[in-house]
């Protein structure tokens, strides 16, 4: 069975060889970039940007086919709500119904839904690239305390595992004759219950029994922690932080002094 | 349309990805009211080829008819009503408040009328020793009655096919007795069992067929008793037979039967050896 168990995939490249907390402020700076602009162009760019860097860390097409696969639905589905339900600037091209479908509309929902993948994608490259210990090594270096910083890191390498288990409990009660395809939404929303709850008492159980024994390994034991591995900030990660600081900067400041990235098909306003 | 009872597998070949084949050219014929025990190592394919036996996964290529229906056209919800199957983790199916609920749940989603889903759920309670628990959340039971749970809200289907994926898995050795007692019974009623296991010992006290998967072909398919004499096919598969079946094969020197399943048969064997020996010394 086919099941990606752990995000991180091993290599050598220079985003697996970026210090985390370089790394950690690219995934930030990228992600509040995301947010700041409403620009179909700049967000088809940090899309690219982030495949680029993946492609560059010889990142495995079946993980990325993987988030284009989980982030994709929703993204169709924002653009088509985003174009129906809301009435821009310009001319008309074409009306479904009560609906009057605009050019501005079509980027505004566009830029929103690749704003999805944009996101995705950023953090993807981070998670793809960095093991469990060296994130929560990076976390901690940031001044979270360790037990959060591992939470979240479990968290993160537990995502894959639930997919599989969603799946596996999605395939248990369809061979029950449980019909996912039937009625509304409301209806269809209902239908999941039974996938939902066992997926609840499953995660629950395995949340219990992983403290456990994390406990049982001692976890929590000494107030001191010691670390196997030490983090080293090269000059190239100096140079990467300063780079991404200073573009973040930039950037802010071209969007709120000189409009820039606002409208959602122009770049400049 | 294929009118054959049972389930038929023709060249069946299955990919998860685009690398190595999950299934490789499988072909099958399970006849109705059989009785049959898949086994091989960790990933050799036996869950993938069950899951094609009731639709949940569908041929990259080659068929699978069952009872009659292609499987790549006819929903899973459809051929549920023909083929169940129990899932390893019972957790994996449990989610009603109440056990009765949880039983009820299978025969209320093929569209039975109330008075049929009461009937098949009491009956369902009563034939697993769960009428005690009824009205209990089955999240809440110990792991071997909520395997009960899980076996029984799929009898309560009715369907004629039941497939048990590792049913014995983490059940003490008494759980696990009463629930092949149970299934031998439904066996007994007209239902064909398919079982996948590990546990050779309880393959070899129930199910007179078995099948080998090794790396996802059949490596070895017959009645389990012929099966379990195929050293070269199981060491390839890295199965051992059971310890009593091993035991009687280095006896066979000595005179016992290498196709022994049983503690009973051994024991019948070597009572047959004995009395036969002081025959013979009694023979002038």
């Amino acid at each position: 069975m086919s099941t990606m168990y752990d995000l991180y995939q091993p290599g050598s490249s220079w985003l697996h060889r970026m210090d985390p907390r370089a790394k950690l402020l690219l995934v930030a700076a990228g992600c509040a970039l995301a947010l700041l602009f409403s620009n179909v162009w700049i967000m088809l760019g940090l899309l690219l940007w982030a495949h680029l860097s993946l492609w560059s860390a010889r990142t495995a097409g079946e993980r990325i086919t993987m988030v284009w696969k989980a982030t994709l639905p929703t993204m169709i589905l924002i653009w088509v709500f985003w174009v129906a339900l809301y009435r821009g600037q310009g001319p008309v091209i074409c009306s479904l119904g009560p609906m009057d479908v605009t050019p501005y509309d079509l980027a505004q929902g566009g830029a929103a839904a690749l704003r999805i993948g944009a996101l995705a994608f950023i953090v993807m490259s981070c998670l793809f690239t960095t093991d469990q210990a060296t994130l929560v090594r990076g976390l901690v270096a940031l001044g979270l305390p360790y037990e959060w910083g591992l939470t979240l890191a479990i968290a993160l390498r537990y995502l894959p595992t639930m997919a599989g288990i969603f799946r596996m409990i999605s395939e248990a009660q369809q061979a029950r004759a449980l019909d996912l395809t039937r009625g509304n939404l409301i209806q269809r929303a209902r239908a999941h219950l039974p996938i939902i709850v066992p997926m609840l008492i499953t995660a629950l159980r395995t949340a219990e029994n992983l403290s456990r024994a994390l406990e049982s390994r001692a976890l929590g034991a000494s107030r001191r922690r010691t670390y196997l591995r030490g983090l080293r900030f090269r000059p190239a990660d100096l140079a990467w932080t300063i780079g991404i600081i200073a573009t973040t900067v930039l950037l802010f400041w071209a969007r709120f002094a000189l409009g820039f990235g606002v409208h959602p098909l122009r770049p400049w306003p | 349309m294929n009118t054959r009872l049972g389930i038929h597998i023709e060249e069946l070949t299955f990919h998860y990805d685009e690398e190595i084949p999950a299934l490789n050219g499988v072909t099958l014929e399970i006849p109705d009211n059989a009785y049959l025990a898949i086994v091989g190592q960790n990933g050799s394919g036996k869950t993938t080829l069950v899951k094609h036996m009731n639709g949940l996964l569908k041929p990259t290529t080659g068929r699978v008819w069952v009872y009659g229906q292609d499987t790549r056209t006819t929903p899973v919800g459809q051929l549920a009503k023909i083929v169940g199957y129990v899932f390893q983790n019972p957790d994996h199916q449990i989610f009603c408040a109440t056990t009765r609920e949880e039983i009820s749940f299978g025969p209320r989603n093929l569209g039975l009328d109330a008075a049929t889903v009461r009937a098949r759920t009491e009956e369902a309670l009563e034939l697993f020793g769960l009428t005690p628990y009824a009205e209990t959340p089955p999240a809440v039971l110990g792991f071997g009655l909520r395997r009960k749970v899980s076996v029984a809200s799929v009898y309560a289907m009715r369907p004629r096919v039941l497939i048990l994926d590792e049913p014995t898995m983490g059940l003490d050795w008494r759980s696990a007795c009463e629930l092949m007692r149970l299934l031998d019974e439904l066996h007994h009623q007209g239902h064909t069992i398919i079982l996948v296991s590990h546990d050779m010992r309880i393959v070899a006290e129930h199910a007179p067929e078995m099948l080998v998967m090794h790396e996802g072909r059949i490596l070895a398919q017959g009645p389990t008793r012929e099966v379990f004499q195929r050293a070269e096919d199981l060491d390839r598969a890295q199965i051992a037979p059971p310890q009593i079946t091993q035991l009687g094969q280095r006896l066979s020197p000595w005179g016992l039967p290498r196709d022994l399943l049983t503690v009973g048969e051994f024991v019948e064997a070597y009572e047959r050896l004995r009395i036969d020996r002081s025959r013979s010394e009694i023979a002038p």
